[in-house]
């Protein structure tokens, strides 16, 4: 398998001076496609942040960030809006889905934005709500939804347009049992049927029993990287 | 582009109370401007309407030293050739040759200065509106040896009803006093106190009679087209020598004047009106970005560009001139519509409007082109009012923005 992620002695720091919070310090990993990985740690131990990095939703201080080959800072902003919109599908701890539209619309968004043809985007989105359980709700808004079913269509929407990489933080932080059991097992099947890559920022026990290999971060380093 | 623009809308219904508030206030604005608009435009026409038809008429020709030199002596240069000229012209409908002199009215309860007016009364009924505010009698259309018209106001003054006597006098071009009495054949009111109590006019015949001729001192004119009177005015001058040629812009600059200062006004007024609303729409927009930031920051996170987060917001600034721009112009035809057919009635508390030739009851007129361009203008302004908010929305970082409460 291939590196699709890799990142070279990664730096971040947050604040200046002597409120300087080194929250990255000399992070080097490779990822290969297909893989289904766990950044774990504590808070405040850069999983997070590292997420960010990779997703191009920030900068680092020093170091590389290569996505299938892409050295991704020397993107520019509109461009890496493109690159996110066009390879990396997020997932967030607190769903973040838009409030006005439906989870049909929610889900169908980013395929929009990628002005795939209407009717590629119901047939992979009735798929995938059949898939995670939401048959029947496509068109209720997301407070009509209970937090499981949210986060459910924000996976829809991170998986719809088939992205290369999925970043999910702390994915199922606000999920009962039966509700994260649920969520790993469509993650997992798309991991191996769409041999999607998925990076997770989490401490859920849950998901590091499921991953197939776990990166541990403690303030800001590497302590540990298991290949399961 | 349709996706963005549906978020747009939803995101301005989701306070539907805060977006209904703002575009009625938009909706009142529009339509309080568009009202003052009408108001003072139907106000300022109406002067000069009045003064058009029942005054002045669309140009005016005396000699050229007139103005200077209002003797009796100085009248018309080349008569028959000047009306020669009118009577070939194609842009002048109606003419009406005058006889104007200073004089003196008597009655047995008062006097007066006067300007008197010798006139033929047919040819006045072609270029004025005079007769049609008779307040009693006729145009000069009597038996009586020697008819006289005169304002209501110098009835007033002198005391005088149909058929009270009048004493006349004035000096002839041989420097002859001359004095008769006239009878009072009828009495108008052209609602200008300037016009009806100073202006008297008589059958030129009989100026002809008392004097022995009757020259010509003014000629009125009436326009085919009142909207081109300038081009109107321009031919005459070139053609009429030793005459002066004047439209009523010129003659009265004042009035001219006054109407686009009216104009000037309004405009400020109207601008005025926009701007206020315009800190209100941006306030609304800034407040409702403040509020989404973490939804705006999961929007560029997952791959919507600035351009289309700028585009959004613009939406949503549109929506409400989209909305509250139409309504308001709507609502402001309506109302000068109804006010135009059925008068603004100011004479509860508008005593004395008579004194400076305004009518206490307004009838409201605004051109249609203004319409389109109020609608135009409101929505070209809620554009720019977008700008800023947009901005603010464009510059969010997205993780500052997701992590935001």
């Amino acid at each position: 398998m291939k590196t699709v992620i890799e990142t070279n002695k990664l730096h971040k720091i947050f604040g200046k001076g002597e409120l300087a919070v080194h929250a990255l310090n000399d992070v080097s990993i490779q990822i290969k496609e297909g893989e289904f990985t766990a950044l774990v740690g504590p808070s405040g131990s850069g999983k997070t942040t590292l997420l960010n990095l990779i997703g191009g939703l920030d900068q680092a201080n020093e170091g590389t960030i290569t996505l299938n080959s892409c050295d991704i800072n020397t993107l520019k902003k509109k461009e890496m809006t493109e690159f996110r919109q066009k390879n990396i599908g997020f997932v967030f701890q607190a769903y973040n889905l838009i409030p006005v539209l439906s989870a049909y619309e929610n889900a169908e968004f980013i395929m929009l934005l990628q002005g795939i043809s209407e009717k590629i985007r119901k047939k992979r989105i009735y798929k995938l709500l059949k898939a995670v359980g939401l048959e029947g709700k496509e068109n209720n808004k997301p407070g009509e939804l209970s937090g499981g079913q949210q986060q459910r269509v924000a996976v829809v929407r991170a998986l719809a347009a088939k992205p290369a990489y999925i970043l999910a933080d702390e994915p199922t932080a606000n999920l009962d049992s039966k509700s994260t059991n649920d969520l790993l097992d469509l993650m997992y099947q798309l991991n191996q049927e769409e041999h999607m890559t998925f990076v997770f920022a989490t401490h859920d026990q849950r998901v590091i029993d499921r991953a197939k290999r776990v990166i541990y971060l403690e303030d800001g380093k590497i302590i540990k990287d298991e290949i399961r | 582009m349709k996706t963005t623009f549906i978020i747009a809308w939803r995101n301005c219904w989701r306070n539907a109370l805060r977006t209904s508030i703002v575009i009625t206030a938009i909706i009142m604005g529009i339509w309080s401007s568009v009202f003052l608009m009408g108001f003072a435009n139907g106000f300022v026409q109406q002067r000069v309407n009045k003064m058009v038809h029942l005054e002045i008429g669309d140009l005016q020709i005396h000699s050229e030293s007139y103005d200077s030199d209002s003797d009796i002596t100085n009248t018309i240069k080349h008569p028959k050739e000047t009306l020669a000229i009118l009577d070939a012209s194609k842009g002048v409908q109606s003419y009406a040759p005058r006889f104007k002199t200073e004089a003196f009215a008597r009655s047995a309860r008062g006097q007066q200065g006067i300007k008197l007016l010798g006139v033929y009364p047919e040819k006045e009924h072609e270029v004025l509106e005079l007769e049609t505010r008779l307040q009693a009698g006729t145009f000069l259309e009597s038996s009586l040896s020697y008819p006289i018209l005169i304002g209501k106001k110098l009835a007033t003054e002198l005391h005088l009803k149909l058929n009270s006597k009048i004493n006349i006098s004035f000096t002839d071009a041989n420097v002859n006093q001359i004095s008769k009495n006239f009878k009072v054949c009828g009495i108008f009111s052209a609602g200008n106190d300037a016009f009806d109590g100073f202006t008297v006019f008589v059958p030129i015949d009989r100026i002809e009679r008392l004097t022995g001729e009757a020259s010509i001192h003014e000629i009125i004119v009436k326009s085919v087209e009142p909207s081109t009177i300038d081009i109107l005015e321009n031919d005459l001058k070139a053609k009429s020598k030793g005459n002066l040629v004047e439209s009523w812009k010129t003659r009265y600059p004042e009035i001219a004047y006054g109407i686009e200062m009216m104009s000037n006004t309004m405009f400020i007024l109207m601008s005025i009106i926009i701007a206020a609303l315009l800190f209100g729409l941006v306030n609304t927009l800034v407040m409702s970005i403040l509020e989404r930031k973490r939804e705006l920051g999961i929007l560029m996170a997952v791959g919507m560009s600035r351009s289309k987060i700028r585009l959004m917001i613009l939406f949503e600034s549109l929506v409400y001139g989209l909305i509250g721009g139409p309504i308001g112009v709507f609502l402001g035809y309506i109302t000068i519509q109804y006010y135009s057919y059925n008068g603004f009635d100011l004479s509860s508390f508008g005593e004395g409007m008579d004194a400076f030739g305004y009518d206490p009851i307004i009838y409201l007129y605004l051109e249609p082109k203004y319409y389109l361009i109020y609608t135009s203008y409101i929505l070209i302004a809620t554009f720019f009012g977008g700008l800023y908010p947009s901005r603010i929305a464009t510059k969010l970082n997205p993780i500052t923005a997701i992590r935001s409460i």
